[in-house]
């Protein structure tokens, strides 16, 4: 068992099971994080999420995590945001109005144009980035969203085609954002999260 | 490219999951957590989990049950239908871990509640179902199952559907399901009138009719309930050799997560 904790932030937000179940096969210890002050006691905080944005925020925003996610991420610890979670990472979205993200990555979460949805398995191209990351290209992962996050390309690292291209993947320093489930992608998500673990732990 | 998806489509009557013929005569399986298991075992591309009995009861969902399932931390992506009746059901069921629901009575009884379960889940997480007969090739009809009655596939019924809340329909063939190689392909009419992509479900059964199926572009998968639930490798053998591309890639997790 190794000696690092994976902290699960649990807002109402789904999955806290499948995702935590993902840290506890790489012999990670898992804390499910239930009140902010839980936050600091650590090494690295997963966002998990599925719903509507500003639903998600201002459950966050209610419980005072809000301000502890960002004292985290500032901290340097490594910081993991999946689906809904990737999303609220950035500056703003127009889901169901406009609300404020956590603007950890510059960029604005948009409505999909042309398909409307994504939802199924996709096959995603990896960028070269430090995660190493490359060999699991192609790899098919689970979507289920309607807006996209838009953001510079320096923070993109990975993509996948619906109509047009889609960011699949951020990353700034440690903080990492996924659009797809790692969690509910079988065999190649835990080989992803076995990656980006091994990098971060060094481990 | 997204791929076509095969979901394992599991009904559960009383709380156990049953083999139904037609939605009038239902075979006992076993318990939910068994079936799921093997589903999520056999890496299908994603499990449905549909309670009949949850509407036509006035039931809600049952939760308690359903909080077994998070229990299992399934790797497979799973979405439940059943008796949902607002969005604090929908909030609930995402709670305990299924991506996505399906709605079913509330559909056409309560189309209003649909924009707030939106609100709450996001639209990407609902699916509607859509029951229907086959009366000749250009006349079909919405299978209303608490009534057992036969309602048009009107206007009214096409606003909501196509209204942008609902991100995929579940086109069911009513008459059929449960009898193997059964779907009634002339539903497959009413699909042009459809905004969404669309699920279909039914008496399908075998790997030619989902490569015949999975044709349509507006096909986003195809649901199979009792054909997929009891051999070891039926999921794997029921890939279509034809439109393989167009699917996953083969993945068989065994006992290894």
């Amino acid at each position: 068992m190794s000696k690092y904790v994976v902290g699960v932030i649990d807002y109402d937000s789904g999955n806290i099971d499948s995702v935590g179940n993902i840290f506890k096969e790489l012999n990670f210890r898992v804390k499910v994080i239930r009140n902010s002050d839980e936050v600091p006691s650590v090494d690295a905080l997963v966002i998990p999420g599925v719903g509507a944005f500003n639903q998600a925020i201002d459950a966050l925003n209610k419980d005072g995590c809000t301000e502890e996610i960002l004292r985290f991420a500032t901290s340097g610890k490594p910081l993991l945001g999946i689906c809904l979670g990737m999303q609220l990472l950035v500056e703003r979205s127009s889901e169901f109005g406009h609300a404020k993200g956590l603007s950890l990555i510059p960029g604005d979460v948009e409505p999909i144009p042309q398909a409307r949805w994504h939802i199924g398995w996709n096959s995603v191209r990896f960028s070269n980035t430090s995660f190493g990351l490359e060999s699991l290209s192609d790899s098919d992962f689970y979507f289920n969203h309607s807006f996209e996050v838009k953001t510079e390309e320096k923070y993109q690292i990975a993509h996948v085609d619906h109509h047009s291209k889609i960011v699949a993947g951020i990353a700034r320093d440690n903080v990492v954002g996924f659009q797809f489930h790692p969690e509910k992608s079988q065999r190649a998500g835990v080989l992803l999260i076995e990656k980006i673990v091994k990098r971060i732990f060094n481990a | 490219m997204l791929k076509k998806r095969i979901i394992a489509t599991v009904l559960v009557k009383n709380d156990r999951v049953v083999q139904s013929f037609g939605f009038t005569r239902y075979l006992p399986v076993g318990s939910l957590r068994c079936v799921l298991e093997n589903l999520d075992r056999w890496s299908v591309d994603e499990i449905s989990v549909l309670a009949i009995d949850r509407s036509i009861n006035q039931l809600g969902p049952n939760l308690a049950l359903l909080g077994t399932v998070a229990e299992l931390s399934l790797s497979t992506p799973i979405s439940y239908g059943g008796g949902i009746r607002n969005a604090e059901d929908a909030c609930s069921i995402v709670k305990l871990g299924f991506e996505r629901i399906m709605l079913d009575t509330l559909t056409y009884t309560c189309p209003s509640k649909i924009a707030s379960i939106a609100r709450a889940i996001g639209s990407q997480a609902i699916m509607a179902s859509l029951p229907a007969v086959a009366l000749s090739d250009d006349e079909h009809r919405r299978f209303d199952y608490i009534t057992r009655s036969q309602k048009a596939i009107d206007n009214i019924t096409l606003e909501i559907l196509n209204s942008g809340l609902i991100s995929e329909v579940v086109l069911i063939d009513a008459i059929n399901e449960g009898r193997p190689k059964g779907f009634d392909e002339r539903l497959l009419n009413v699909a042009p009138k459809l905004s969404s992509p669309v699920i279909l479900f039914g008496g399908i059964s075998s790997s030619e009719q989902l490569s015949s199926l999975f044709g349509r572009e507006y096909v986003s998968a195809c649901a199979i309930g009792n054909f997929l639930n009891y051999r070891e490798h039926a999921f794997q053998e029921m890939l279509p050799k034809e439109t393989l591309k167009r699917l996953r890639a083969p993945s068989y997790r065994g006992n290894q997560k």
